[in-house]
């Protein structure tokens, strides 16, 4: 098995490599770049899947290069999960990129993408198979530079270039209390090892653990994209290539959750019941508001990134459910909360790297990203608007589709969490958070109602819109295999139930797979209730009934309104044919919801008329609204400015001249012998 | 000679040695400041002269030669032609004036008696003021490097520097492993060539060798 992954290695190295050999040759370069990190996709996929279902752990020792360290990689359970996401994503995305990298030839710098996209993928299965402090850190160190790249690959666009900066400096603050949460593990353990460590920290005192696990909730937030440290996410991901913003959002994100299940569950073991409720709390408020946001937004890839930032949000949920029922001492029901979380995030990492694909079809076929300038696209482009549909039915939450199977467990481990758990506070809170979530799964149809109605159906509301063609077929390949996923992981909830169950057995102590009796291979977890009771099930049949609405619906409308007819005439004799100018506008679809929640949005909008004159015969009228970027304007902001004043008053302190930096040097040395007698 | 007498001998040389920065920091006149910083190497070949006969080994009195040739002969010809070459003579303009120089310098020195006996342990030290002499020579060039604006001025602030180090190998080890020096006076060999080049082309860019223009090169 050392062999498939030095081969995985081997096989990205050389994709990147080759990548930039042909550099001068688009068609070979794109070619090799992707047969590479596909083949290298199937290696570790294989082996990802056969560690998860033998149970094993594989431990690689690379040659010793520095001293007072060996460097391992260690590919146990929850690693192996991680790269099976990864290897999935990075199959489907090389597919998709062998046409999508097309949209990118001219321009000269294909060789400079396929490398570091291969180099991208390498970093991030380094990640999540580092076993020592110092590879973690490089490695993650190196998957943010590298994506930053990424971010950066138009730099020539201004607004690229701004969305790279607040990724990397938000990027290094997450590196910095990671930097300093494991430097503390150090420190009072003595091993870089994360074995070792793990022995040594579970001994620590309960305030050095809160400090740690603060840190590391703050590092890893940081890059998952949690609200308040999400802002770096809506402008670098629409900023990079789609391909590129599917690999982020699919997996990026989510070896920040890795490693915060890594070090809470492996190394701090157990630790008080408020981390759980803190990042339960964090959950519910990311999902809220990433939805919120995602619904106001009118630039495609900007409301999927938005909409990372809530599934991110009902991650935590199950995870903060996991840790809640840990502390409480009910494996069982922690296994399944893990089980919830981890299964949504194999979940959003399908169904949103398809959506991204979708988005960049769309911006390939049309060159827009605005979703008021689209439209009709579904009779133009009918492969990307299904695969964008199945996508969008998934993150909605409807069977028979995945999104349904792991926030319906996530539901369940919520009203388990106050059927369960004694203590009132969280009696209270676990029902308050499941009807968030609740009110997060509406908002979320209805964000991608509008994404896809507007982009997809009715009349072309641009010239770009109507000549919209169907995109290659690597790229319909690409989205078919995850479209496909988002089916099966729907209907066979089992599969993943098994490739989960050595993951929740050696982190949270039970094994979910036998929660499922016999023959119940179609059904979503069953949770018991404190009486041994409880409800599960099967999102095939709720889908089929689901389909089998529609007619009903159908015909209940007909019956209740009648035929209606059609009937086209001079304006004025109330009949028009339809013209794009007619119809509802993304921004008239969320408008509602903007009233609605303007506590949260603080909405403006203001009419620019303009006439001819006269006031009676106008020009046009422009209606402009926006909303407050809250966080940016109260938070960031205040902060940017502070930075900015203390660093110009610094700057002073640089003069240029040789004369002063030595005078430093001088003065430095004087006052350290002066300290030192 | 008998441990006594040299032991006095040595506090002589030693003596004269601080002499000479003050000489450097006093005067305006480069070609004077080059021969001073001649004279100190003269004096610090003594010193290894004295040290050598001290004790005896031949490894020193070779130090001692190659001082002689690199620090006595050709660094003070090399800048000397330096000087030639650009056509300055004096050092006029200066951040610190004259008078105030001296005074801080003298300060220095006093700073660096101070903290001597603290910064070492209290081993058994023969030749105990060179110590202090030698961190005196480290301030005292930094200060030299700090105050001067010319170029050249700083190339012999570092040869101070140097020197004073030399002399706290010597203080303290009676004298570094011949491998060690020979591996420092290679350095500063290579050091006072490109420094002297440096200073050529400085002046060739700048019309100047006023190291405060250098302040433009910053974006």
């Amino acid at each position: 098995m050392t062999m498939i992954w030095y081969s995985t290695i081997g096989l990205l190295l050389t994709g990147g490599l080759l990548s930039l050999f042909f550099r001068k040759n688009e068609v070979y370069s794109n070619t090799a770049a992707y047969l590479c990190s596909a083949f290298a996709a199937l290696c570790s996929g294989f082996l990802a899947i056969k560690i998860l279902l033998t149970n094993q752990t594989l431990i690689v020792m690379l040659p010793k290069v520095l001293p007072y360290t060996q460097v391992t990689m260690k590919i146990d359970n929850l690693a192996g999960y991680f790269i099976l996401v990864i290897s999935v994503l990075t199959l489907a995305v090389s597919v998709y990129s062998f046409g999508y990298g097309q949209e990118y030839f001219g321009k000269g710098k294909i060789g400079q993408l396929g490398f570091m996209f291969n180099i991208f993928i390498l970093t991030m299965l380094l990640v999540v198979t580092a076993n020592n402090i110092l590879l973690f850190l490089f490695a993650w160190e190196l998957m943010s530079l590298v994506s930053f790249l990424l971010v950066l690959y138009e730099h020539e666009y201004i607004k690229v270039r701004n969305a790279g900066l607040v990724y990397l400096i938000m990027t290094h603050i997450g590196s910095l209390f990671l930097v300093l949460g494991f430097l503390i593990m150090y420190q009072q353990t003595g091993s870089f090892e994360f074995d070792q460590l793990a022995v040594g920290v579970r001994q620590l005192s309960p305030e050095l653990k809160n400090i740690i696990f603060i840190f590391m909730l703050i590092g890893f937030g940081t890059k998952a994209g949690i609200v308040p440290l999400h802002v770096w996410l809506p402008r670098a991901h629409p900023a990079a290539p789609s391909h590129v913003s599917a690999l982020m959002s699919g997996i990026m994100i989510k070896t920040a959750l890795y490693g915060l299940i890594r070090v809470l569950f492996h190394m701090l073991g157990s630790g008080s019941v408020w981390w759980g409720v803190l990042i339960l709390i964090l959950g519910v408020i990311s999902a809220l508001l990433g939805v919120l946001y995602a619904l106001m937004e009118q630039d495609l890839k900007r409301l999927l990134a938005f909409s990372s930032v809530e599934n991110i949000g009902i991650i935590f949920l199950g995870l903060g459910a996991a840790i809640i029922f840990k502390e409480h001492g009910t494996p069982m029901l922690s296994a399944i909360a893990l089980t919830a979380g981890l299964y949504h995030l194999f979940n959003h990492a399908v169904f949103k790297s398809l959506l991204f694909m979708g988005a960049g079809a769309v911006h390939m076929a049309t060159h827009t990203r605005k979703i008021n300038k689209l439209g009709g696209l579904i009779k133009t482009m009918p492969w990307t608007a299904l695969f964008f549909l199945i996508g969008s039915a998934s993150i909605s939450v409807l069977p028979p589709f995945n999104g349904f199977v792991s926030e319906w467990l996530t539901f369940q481990s919520l009203l388990a969490l106050s059927f369960n758990i004694s203590d009132t506070t969280i009696k209270i809170m676990a029902p308050v958070a499941g009807s968030a979530l609740a009110l997060t799964g509406g908002l979320v149809a209805a964000c991608f109602i509008k994404a896809f109605g507007i982009s997809f159906l009715a009349l072309p509301r641009s010239k770009n819109a109507e000549k919209a063609r169907e995109v290659n077929l690597s790229m319909r390949i690409g989205m078919g295999i995850l479209a496909g996923l988002c089916i099966l992981m729907g209907i066979f909830p089992s599969l993943i139930f098994r490739l989960l169950d050595g993951v929740s057995l050696s982190l949270a102590g039970a094994g979910v797979y036998g929660q499922l009796n016999g023959g119940a291979w179609l059904s979503v977890l069953n949770i018991p209730n404190a009486s041994g009771k409880g409800i599960s099930m099967d999102s095939l049949s709720l889908g089929i009934l689901l389909v089998l609405a529609i007619p009903v619906v159908l015909l209940i409308t007909r019956f209740i309104g009648g035929r209606t007819k059609r009937s086209k005439d001079e304006t004025w004799n109330c009949g028009k044919t339809l013209i794009p100018a007619m119809e509802y506008t993304a921004t008239s679809f969320s408008n509602p919801i903007r009233i609605i929640f303007r506590y949260i949005f603080w909405p403006s909008q203001d009419i620019i008329k303009e006439d001819k004159g006269s006031p009676y015969f106008t020009k046009s009228i422009k209606y402009r609204s926006r909303i407050t970027p809250v966080f940016e304007e109260y938070l960031y902001r205040p902060i940017n400015w502070a930075v900015i004043y203390i660093s110009d008053k610094m700057g002073s302190v640089q003069s240029g001249s040789i004369h002063i930096y030595l005078t430093y040097i001088l003065a430095t040395i004087i006052a350290l012998l002066l300290f030192a007698r | 000679m008998s441990l006594e007498l040299i032991k006095q001998i040595m506090d002589i040389l030693i003596g004269l040695i601080l002499v000479t920065p003050f000489l450097v920091i006093g005067s305006r006149r480069l070609v004077f400041c080059v021969k001073i910083i001649a004279l100190q190497a003269v004096l610090l070949t003594a010193v290894s002269m004295l040290m050598a006969f001290y004790t005896q080994e031949a490894e020193i009195y070779m130090v001692a030669g190659l001082t002689f040739i690199i620090k006595v002969l050709f660094i003070p010809y090399l800048l000397y032609w330096v000087i030639k070459k650009i056509k300055v003579k004096k050092d006029t303009m200066d951040f610190i004036g004259t008078k105030t120089s001296l005074i801080l310098a003298g300060m220095l020195v006093i700073l660096s008696f101070t903290i001597t006996p603290q910064a070492l342990s209290k081993g058994d030290i023969m030749f105990g003021n060179s110590i202090p002499v030698a961190i005196s020579l480290l301030f005292l060039g930094l200060f030299e490097i700090i105050t001067r604006k010319q170029a050249l001025m700083q190339v012999i602030g570092i040869l101070m520097m140097e020197n004073g180090l030399y002399l706290v190998g010597v203080g303290t080890t009676y004298g570094m492993p011949l491998v060690v020096e020979l591996g420092i006076f290679l350095d500063i060999f290579v050091g006072a060539l490109i420094m002297g080049v440096l200073t050529f082309q400085i002046n060739r860019t700048f019309d100047s060798i006023d190291t405060n223009q250098l302040k433009n090169l910053k974006g």
